[in-house]
């Protein structure tokens, strides 16, 4: 399986936190906490497409309670195949920052 | 819960392309996010800000949304194209009946498309082809058809060049009527692409030079620019520069230059171009004619500037030639014709060679758009009715959600598939048979036609339209239906609805079937009445040789070599006249015994020796014909046509006088009518003068036993006698071929695309009866059962088929008849529109439908009902 980028990422970690309160509103607002970007729902809702193809989340819609406006939502759950995606991509992540130690970037970062 | 008003909802142009750019099934939980976060931030910062951000982040998503919707549509079309395949590859039989409709459809009308475009591209090459003119004349004659000629005075280009500022270029062309002899050393052939032109000619007719100097080529009398095909036929692989051909064993022209041969396109191709001065010098102390304005012979071209209108040129050329040449005759008016309108302006006289009509163009049109119509009614037909059979996928389709869109997309697919099949499959069958086609209709088309993009894109659109076309009314029909009801029975509810408009198509496409066939056999019995009127009475070939007399010498000669020939038994007789009795071209206003005042008459002319009427075969029925006995036959004596005594209103032709201004004489015979000018025409009076002068033509009619050794006799003869011409013969009715080519043209194209038209119409046929086959299995699986015979059950099945083709008839033989009645009015002598014509035609088609219905039928009837209704 191809790496995740790290958008996908965000929301697949996102998605995971947020357990069964994760739909377009709450992904999108700790994503963009995340990231330290604010991501419009466009952008947002394509890379939740490409993971629902590609099978790492699974979408249920879900009807909100009658006073709570009554409005639908789609919410996104991890698949099997989304919960090993995140594990490889921990793996691939502390594989390639194995050895490195946090001095160095003090150092970079008192400059 | 019901919509707030005013700014508590969102933006609602906004919501409206958030809701056209997202899928359908997003839809909702999409607009309800976006909602939600309005909401909120509407609470923080107010509804400004609120509406702002909406706005925002729809307009920043659309790429997004829409990048979403693509890969979507692009999973969607694999799955339509995969099922495309399987349908070609599991329904054989209707899909090379699909795919074999379409290929020919197609291939006709890109046929016919690149037919149409070459017609068009005529001179088109020829730089500033929009600024050349032809000056053409109306005089008040009506001649061959038409009140128009081409012929100049060769005063015309100068005059025009020096008084006109807005005249660019004018040149002028002279045409050697009926050929002449070119020798290089022992080269000598026959050349009919032979003309005279102004030196200016080189450029106006962006002449491209291979060898030579067109600045100066054409400057000096005797010389000559010829094409490269010339160059190559006498001198090989010699440089031709400097080289001299040989004129009429007679003058030497020098060659000064060598061009591109020149393209088919173009109204008049030529393989030598001669300086004009060179008339001058070949005709001697006659070539005063050249100076007269009344001697009215040659071509002129003319270049205006640019910017020059060319209707208000016109207008001041018209005025100043009638005030500048008072001695000009007041009731002649010129016009400018063209360039790029020469090739389908129809015959004028004058014209240099053969051109075409726009009434061919709109005839093979009509022709293209009749076949592209059977083409998309056969593929409609067949997909309404496999797809009653597909039923269930399609059912099945609609049950996992596909909307009306989905359908339609994927029908579009299917038949955007087979349609570039098609196109492809048409492609490759074109380069195939275009020699053949191209040698049977006459034409001059290549497949090479297509690297030009804009026609290239043509057929494109054209391939496109006869998709969309075919995929267009299946599509929208069979989506339309509600699933449930065909879910039940397994079949579609609207049948009754779809069986109508598929009877009704069948009943269009076999009209036209008719009425083609219909038209393709009146056209060929009109040419088979033309040929037979022609050339009826001939039991004897005539082979006819073209002679130049320019002096006594020759003249002497050609009277040995008539006179030798007539000594051979193998020949039975030999005259020379001025044309061939199937195309008389001169004519003149003639004076006679008793004219009432103001009558005037024009008179075709025909001069030709004592023998003319016995070769021709052409009868006498009074008086008697030229003879030696009578000197004064020689100089005073006509001979005249039955339509000239009626318009004479002569009561007693034989002894009156009559003749021409310059040649008076008497009648001393009637013959009786024949075609001399084309059938299109009434036959016009006609006066035969014996007189042995200018004479163009020999005719030879020889024993058709001795046929080859007659001719190899004359050749022998006529090489002993003048080594310096070409041997150059042809035989008459071969000439009158030549004479009804374009109806020859249309004769066999209208037959080809009837086969093509029935063809197709068979095919969908076939495809129909044999969907309604299967529908009805079960059905004569019971039928034969409960004890139904073989023919009940063919007659059951071909009842409806046949019905439909029966209806066709009633209303394509009225149909065809008003329209073949119509071409044939453009003949003054037509043959009869025979009722059998219309049993025929009629006959034909129902006897092809009723042999493709039985085909499927009797396999049915004949099957095995146990096979049939086991699995119920």
């Amino acid at each position: 399986m191809d790496i995740i980028t790290r958008l996908e990422e965000a929301i697949l970690i996102a998605i995971w936190k947020l357990q069964d309160k994760a739909y377009g509103v709450t992904i999108n607002k700790s994503v963009s906490e995340f990231l330290n970007k604010e991501y419009t729902l466009g952008a947002l809702y394509y890379s939740l497409d490409q993971l629902l193809r590609k099978g790492l989340v699974e979408k249920t819609l879900k009807r909100t309670p009658k006073e709570k406006a009554g409005r639908s939502r789609t919410y996104y759950q991890l698949t099997k195949d989304g919960v090993k995606a995140l594990q490889e991509a921990r793996v691939y992540q502390d594989k390639l920052w194995k050895g490195i130690p946090d001095i160095a970037f003090k150092a970079e970062e008192s400059k | 819960m019901k919509k707030k008003s005013g700014p508590r909802t969102p933006p609602f142009l906004a919501r409206w392309i958030l809701i056209r750019i997202t899928r359908a099934e997003e839809r909702e939980t999409v607009s309800n996010d976006f909602a939600e976060i309005y909401a909120q931030i509407k609470k923080e910062r107010g509804s400004c800000q609120a509406r702002r951000w909406y706005w925002a982040q729809v307009l920043k998503s659309v790429p997004m949304f829409l990048k979403i919707q693509m890969s979507w549509g692009a999973t969607m079309i694999k799955n339509y194209f995969k099922i495309a395949f399987r349908i070609i590859k599991r329904k054989k039989v209707f899909s090379f009946i699909n795919i074999a409709g379409l290929t020919i459809g197609i291939m006709c009308s890109v046929f016919i498309l690149l037919l149409i475009h070459y017609e068009f591209s005529y001179d088109r090459h020829i730089e500033n082809a929009e600024d050349i003119y032809r000056v053409i004349i109306q005089w008040p004659m009506e001649f061959m058809n038409t009140d128009k000629i081409t012929w100049t005075s060769a005063r015309l280009a100068p005059f025009l060049k020096e008084q006109f500022p807005d005249v660019e270029k004018a040149v002028r062309v002279d045409e050697v009527p009926g050929g002449i002899s070119l020798s290089h050393r022992d080269h000598v052939f026959f050349e009919e692409k032979f003309y005279f032109a102004d030196p200016d000619f080189l450029t106006l007719f962006s002449v491209s030079f291979i060898k030579g100097q067109p600045g100066t080529a054409l400057d000096q009398p005797l010389s000559v620019v010829i094409s490269e095909k010339a160059a190559r036929k006498y001198f090989a692989n010699e440089n031709p520069l400097g080289k001299t051909l040989r004129y009429n064993n007679k003058f030497d022209f020098q060659v000064t230059g060598v061009f591109k041969n020149v393209p088919k396109n173009t109204h008049f191709t030529y393989d030598f171009l001669a300086s004009f001065q060179s008339l001058r010098i070949l005709h001697g102390k006659d070539a005063i004619y050249m100076d007269r304005w009344t001697s009215m012979d040659f071509q002129t071209y003319v270049q205006l500037r640019e910017e020059t209108d060319p209707l208000e040129f016109q207008k001041i050329m018209e005025q100043n030639i009638v005030k500048r040449l008072p001695q000009l005759r007041k009731d002649y008016q010129y016009f400018l014709q063209p360039l790029t309108r020469i090739h389908l302006g129809g015959f004028i006289p004058g014209e240099l060679a053969q051109n075409s009509q726009m009434k061919y163009i709109t005839i093979f049109i009509g022709i293209g758009l009749l076949i592209i119509l059977i083409t998309c009614f056969n593929y409609i037909n067949l997909s309404t009715a496999c797809f009653s059979v597909r039923a269930g996928e399609i059912n099945t389709r609609k049950v996992v959600g596909a909307n009306r869109k989905h359908l339609i997309q994927q029908f579009m697919t299917e038949a955007f598939l087979n349609t570039m099949i098609a196109f492809v499959l048409s492609l490759v069958l074109l380069y195939f048979s275009m020699p053949l086609v191209n040698a049977l209709i006459g034409t001059d088309i290549e497949l090479a036609l297509l690297q030009k993009v804009n026609i290239f894109a043509s057929v494109i659109v054209l391939v496109c339209v006869i998709g969309f076309l075919s995929a267009y009314y299946p599509a929208l029909h069979l989506s339309s239906y509600k699933s449930v009801s065909h879910l039940k029975s397994g079949r579609f509810a609207g049948d009754k609805r779809s069986g109508l408009s598929r009877n009704i198509l069948v009943v269009v496409q076999f009209v036209i079937s008719i009425a083609l066939i219909v038209s393709a056999v009146t056209i060929q019995r009109q040419v088979d009445f033309i040929m037979e009127q022609n050339l009826g009475q001939l039991e004897d070939p005539i082979v006819t040789l073209p002679v130049v007399e320019e002096n006594e010498e020759i003249k002497e000669s050609i009277n040995i070599f008539c006179d030798d020939l007539k000594k051979e038994t193998a020949i039975i007789g030999v005259s020379v006249s001025s044309c061939l009795p199937t195309n008389i071209r001169s004519g003149d206003y003639a004076v006679w015994e008793g004219q009432e005042e103001g009558q005037r008459i024009l008179f075709h002319n025909l001069r030709a020796d004592s023998n003319f009427l016995d070769v021709y075969d052409i009868p006498l029925i009074e008086g008697r014909n030229f003879s030696k006995d009578f000197p004064s036959d020689r100089t005073k004596a006509y001979i005249v046509n039955e339509t000239a005594v009626r318009m004479m209103h002569m009561e007693d032709p034989i002894g009156k006088r009559f003749g021409y201004p310059y040649r008076k004489g008497v009648i001393i015979g009637v013959v009786k009518d024949f075609h001399f000018v084309p059938m299109h025409q009434r036959i016009k009076p006609l006066a035969i003068r014996w007189e042995p002068q200018k004479m163009r033509f020999i005719s030879i009619k020889i024993d058709s036993q001795n046929l080859s050794k007659a001719i190899q006799l004359i050749e022998k003869k006529w090489k002993d006698l003048s080594p310096g011409f070409a041997f150059e013969y042809s035989f008459i009715d071969e000439e009158v071929d030549a004479l009804y080519r374009s109806e020859r043209r249309l004769n066999r194209a209208v037959t080809l695309f009837t086969y093509m038209a029935l063809f197709l119409a068979s095919l969908g046929l076939f495809g129909l009866v044999m969907f309604s086959v299967q529908k009805r299995v079960k059905e004569i699986g019971v039928r034969k059962v409960l004890g139904a015979g073989t023919l009940d059950i063919v007659a059951l099945l071909s009842k409806d088929f046949i019905r439909l083709v029966l209806l066709a008839n009633l209303i394509a033989l009225p149909l065809s008849y008003i329209l073949i009645n119509k071409w044939l009015q453009s003949f003054a002598y037509r043959v009869g529109l025979s009722v059998w014509i219309f049993i025929f035609s009629g006959l034909t088609v129902l006897a092809i439908a009723l042999l493709t219905v039985s085909v499927q039928t009797i396999k049915a009837a004949t099957a095995n009902p146990v096979d049939s209704i086991r699995y119920e």
